[in-house]
């Protein structure tokens, strides 16, 4: 009886086989033509090639199952359960008649398709597709699953969640990264490295890109942070053109040569993938097979991370920004209730600007589907912004809703000391791979001295380690009391903090702000207890970013702790600001008014001015009135007349949007009531990915005061219906940009006409002309963004 | 995509200025978005594969035995014994950086779109300089590239070019369900060879029907 690979491995280094394709291709396979239907079509050729590959000493097949998913095999006349069974069985068969031990790889590729928001296939859709395979080659005998040549770490992670929640098979993970170290998708070694263990995967790699010579280049950045078992599935060089014909660029022995270097560096289990034949796998074993086996070293990093970027914590200390709470910010909770993702992307960029390095996400309201917010609020941040999000609720619906739907490995905020707490969160963080920060309070509250907290700590490190979550995943926090409760409560906390992190080797987070509560002037306090906690070791702030003094203060430790090399950071930062913590009162200099600064298209003035009048007890409407929508038509009337050109139109409209962003804020401060405005849907049509043209009519119809439900791209026709009725909206605007989905535009159409009709609909987008719109029956064709404006004021009037 | 210079007379083209010059503060904008793409590391892919040209008895090119129903394409390579396959990216990162500032400054982002639209179409055109090179000794001259859009020629022969060139495995370069390239900053084309120089190389865009686009070079 063969012993299970992960068993296996313990003591013995194993070979993956090398291509199929390449054979395949040699023996007629036509380009476009699906490699794996010759699992029916011809299976003893496809046997013959594993046995070869056994005969060389590989000891672990992948089956020809690559592209064997519903999406690539639609159009053939084979079902995904056809094409895997046979592969499996072909694998088996051929190892049965070796007699030899070997392992067989159910191989999954990627699905061809992008995934949302970059492409059209949904995360769930791919997740499925993954599965249908997983349950296939699971119940055909597969050893192990093999998820290989993944660019897209989303995608990748929908692949591992199929194949865990459907099978209980082994997993190894090879991605196809540059020279550089990147992935297409614009992802490192370590973001990718990162998601893989935290979702539990057993070993992780390289495969097809490159050459093995190339992946010499890059294996040492792996090699420095991997805890699992590294793989290593080269092609047999890059791909050159030989007399017409495609080939790769190196022989057996270089190949061989070349693996022997990166087994001795310690990869553990070596193989092939395009152009490589069993000569090179035989080459390769017989020179590596001597190599000992390199010990796999825990090496306790914590990541974080986000598709693009993986930031370890415990290195330096990080900012957690902590502006999307709506704890205390009347103009956020507004926002969320409205579903306004455009005021929560930008309290993203800003923090992203001043120097945040992770983005704590709370949506808790009482009123509100937190989970479906909360996923919405993850997956839109996530497209626009890289940095690493902190899931922060108690909801446990909306805390396994966000960890599924995100891109990375999260920070998850939090756990505490309570039983029915680590029950409940526990699970949760292992299965997603999150780091969970622990709140040191339990059942009989929060301890008042620092060994109480210590025990607490040390209590949820244990149970932790029963669900295998390792410390290097639990951040804790040693909880931030507030001092006008206990002159000492700030002391404790330090002292916690202290403690902990001496007695058990754990990394720390506190939420700062807290410590001020109900002084004034609290930003004084916060940014001094901010540098006492540094001092003591905290390992992530959780503070306002957007706050001057609070981010001097922490460039100003990292300085003065040895943590920023020439001060370089610091200077960047601060080299040519003035002094920041003074507040300017005045930031008007008399030149500019409000009118001015909107048709020279400058933001911040247009804000700072709004505050202004503001200031000076003028009403909003009289601004909007006088300043704002008389700014608004003179660029609109430059545009049209041929003056103004569309950038200039939109600067204006962006210095518009900030000026009534200043309104908004004081109002939902003032709690005065906002008069109701006229609604209009805007979507880009099923199919149509591209929203640039979508998204500037948006801009313009809200500077005109219209509230924009803003439906997005790739809109299905029943969703731009059932909005449509339940806002009961009289206008609808739809855009596309292809004749390819100017169909979608004529059936959304339709549809609209039958379920509402009473609501006008008008279309715009590169291929449309009046003549196309009057033949899809659309009531009104926007040339450009004004037109719409104009149509919307004749409709609304 | 550090080594070669984004031509920004071509931008404000795009961006629909014409002769007009533009103001202050649209130059300062549209330089600091030139500044931006080149902090965000673009590294553009392309493929590109050579293969003898057959067509079917109705005289529509053949890929992989699949023939290219468009009459424009068979009248624009009728000379043609062989061409290329042309599949050329930016990448997810233009993708990224437009949805970012699409959500964040609509006029940056109108003029992102308007550099990228510049970069991808002069990458591909360095793309072609390097492929006529190469055709010279053998006495072969490039064709404009004609993109499936172009004329009467399908934008679902997306799928047969992308699967020809194994671009979505290669390069990361897919399409969506409606034909649409994935990342969108993304051109396909066939090139045909010729034996003669042609006289008039016009600029691609000239091909095209839509003569009223605002692009159109006039």
């Amino acid at each position: 009886m063969t012993k299970p690979i992960i068993e296996k491995l313990n003591s013995n280094r194993l070979f993956f086989d090398g291509a199929v394709g390449t054979i395949l291709q040699k023996n007629g396979l036509q380009t476009g033509e699906q490699p794996e239907l010759w699992n029916l079509t011809q299976p003893q050729f496809i046997r013959d090639i594993h046995e070869q590959y056994l005969d060389a000493g590989c000891n672990i097949l992948k089956t020809n199952t690559f592209g064997a998913n519903a999406i690539k095999l639609k159009g053939t006349s084979y079902s995904v359960s056809q094409v895997v069974s046979q592969a499996v069985r072909i694998a088996k068969t051929a190892i049965e008649a070796s007699k030899k031990e070997a392992y067989i790889a159910l191989d999954i590729g990627p699905s061809g398709k992008l995934l949302q928001p970059f492409g059209d296939l949904p995360f769930d859709d791919a997740y499925n597709l993954f599965a249908e395979v997983v349950e296939v080659g699971k119940e055909a005998g597969a050893d192990l699953i093999l998820l290989e040549t993944f660019i897209d770490t989303y995608e990748l992670k929908a692949a591992i969640l199929a194949a865990k929640e459907h099978s209980d098979l082994p997993i190894f993970v090879t991605m196809t990264f540059d020279e550089k170290g990147r992935l297409l998708t614009g992802g490192s070694i370590a973001s990718a490295y990162a998601l893989a263990e935290g979702l539990g995967v057993n070993a992780f790699g390289f495969n097809c890109g490159l050459g093995p010579i190339q992946m010499e280049q890059i294996l040492p950045e792996l090699l420095a942070i991997s805890s699992l078992p590294i793989i290593l599935n080269p092609n047999a060089g890059l791909p050159q053109m030989l007399n017409g014909e495609m080939s790769f660029d190196i022989t057996p022995a270089q190949f061989a040569a070349s693996m022997r270097r990166m087994a001795d560096d310690g990869a553990l289990i070596l193989g092939g993938c395009c152009g490589t034949d069993p000569s090179y796998l035989s080459a390769m074993i017989e020179s590596c097979k001597e190599v000992l086996l390199p010990p796999i070293r825990h090496k306790n990093i914590s990541f974080v991370s986000s598709a693009s970027k993986a930031i370890i914590l415990g290195e330096s200390p990080l900012i957690i920004g902590e502006r999307i709470n709506p704890t205390g910010k009347p103009r956020l909770k507004q926002a969320l209730r409205e579903e306004d993702m455009d005021f929560i992307l930008q309290e993203g960029f800003s923090q992203q600007e001043n120097g945040a390095h992770i983005l704590d996400v709370n949506v808790g309201l009482p009123d509100i589907d937190e989970a479906r917010i909360m996923a919405k609020v993850i997956k839109d941040i996530q497209s626009v912004i890289d940095l690493p999000l902190q899931i922060d609720t108690s909801n446990l619906g909306a805390m396994e809703k966000a960890l599924r739907v995100y891109n990375g490995k999260p920070l998850l905020n939090s756990v505490n000391g309570k039983k029915e707490s680590m029950e409940a969160v526990f699970p949760l963080a292992k299965h997603y791979g999150a780091v969970i920060v622990a709140l040191t309070l339990d059942e009989s509250g929060i301890p008042e001295t620092a060994e109480g907290r210590l025990d607490i700590a040390r209590k949820i490190l244990n149970t932790a380690a029963t669900y295998g979550i390792d410390r290097k995943d639990i951040i804790v926090d040693p909880l931030t009391l507030t001092i006008s409760t206990g002159q000492d409560a700030a002391q404790v906390t330090l002292q916690s903090l202290a403690l902990i992190k001496k007695e058990l080797l754990v990394n720390t987070v506190l939420g700062v702000s807290n410590v001020s509560f109900g002084l004034p002037q609290r930003e004084k306090i916060n940014h001094t207890f901010l540098t006492m906690a540094l001092q003591q070791g905290l390992d992530a702030a959780i503070i306002n970013p957007n706050s001057a003094v609070m981010t001097a203060s922490f460039d100003s430790y990292l300085v003065l702790a040895g943590l920023d090399p020439q001060c370089a950071h610091y200077i960047e930062k601060h080299g040519q600001s003035e002094d920041s913590s003074g507040i300017n009162l005045n930031p008007s200099n008399g030149e500019l008014d409000l009118f001015e600064a909107i048709i020279k298209g400058m933001k911040e003035r247009a804000h700072e001015e709004t505050e202004l009048l503001l200031g000076k007890n003028l009403e909003p409407l009289e601004i909007i009135n006088q300043k704002l929508i008389p700014a608004l038509d003179w660029v609109g009337k430059g545009f049209e007349s041929g003056k103004l050109f569309l950038p200039q139109l939109l600067m204006s409209a962006e210095a518009a949007k900030s000026s009534f962003e200043a309104i908004k804020s004081y109002m939902s401060k003032k709690g005065m009531v906002q008069t109701k405005r006229d609604k209009i849907i805007l979507a880009t049509v099923k199919g149509d990915i591209h929203d640039i043209g979508k998204n500037i009519v948006k801009v313009l119809l809200e500077n005109y005061g219209y509230d924009v439900i803003d439906l997005g791209k790739d809109v299905a026709i029943q969703k731009v219906v059932d909005a449509a009725k339940s806002h009961q909206v009289k206008l609808v605007g739809l855009s596309a940009l292809m004749t390819t989905t100017v169909v979608n535009m004529a059936k959304t159409i339709q549809q609209l006409r039958i379920d509402v009709p009473e609501c006008s609909i008008m279309v715009g987008g590169a291929v449309l002309t009046q003549s196309y719109a009057d033949q899809i029956g659309a009531d009104y064709y926007a040339k450009d963004a004004m037109a719409a404006v104009h149509y919307a004021k004749k409709i609304f009037q | 995509m550090n080594d070669f210079q984004i031509d920004q007379k071509e931008v404000y083209r795009y961006l629909g200025y014409g002769q007009a010059q533009a103001d202050e503060s649209t130059i300062g904008l549209v330089q600091s978005c030139l500044d931006q793409i080149q902090d965000a590391g673009i590294i553009p892919h392309h493929l590109a594969k050579r293969f003898d040209l057959q067509k079917d008895p109705y005289g529509y090119p053949l890929i992989e035995g699949i023939p290219l129903k468009s009459d424009t394409l068979a009248k624009h390579l009728l000379q043609c014994e062989s061409a290329y396959l042309l599949a050329a990216t930016l990448g997810l990162s233009a993708d990224r950086i437009l949805q970012r500032e699409s959500r964040k400054d609509m006029s940056a982002a109108v003029i992102l779109q308007a550099v990228f639209a510049v970069m991808i179409e002069s990458y591909c055109d360095r793309v072609e300089a390097d492929l006529a090179q190469l055709c010279r000794p053998e006495g072969l001259f490039l064709l404009p590239r004609y993109s499936p859009g172009y004329g009467d020629f399908p934008l679902t022969y997306q799928k047969e070019i992308l699967g020809s060139l194994n671009a979505t495995k290669k390069i990361g370069l897919s399409y969506t369900d409606s034909y649409m390239l994935v990342p969108t900053k993304s051109v396909t084309a066939v090139i045909g060879l010729t034996k003669e120089e042609q006289g008039c190389h016009i600029e691609k865009c000239m091909v095209c029907d839509d003569t009223n686009c605002t692009f159109r070079k006039i």
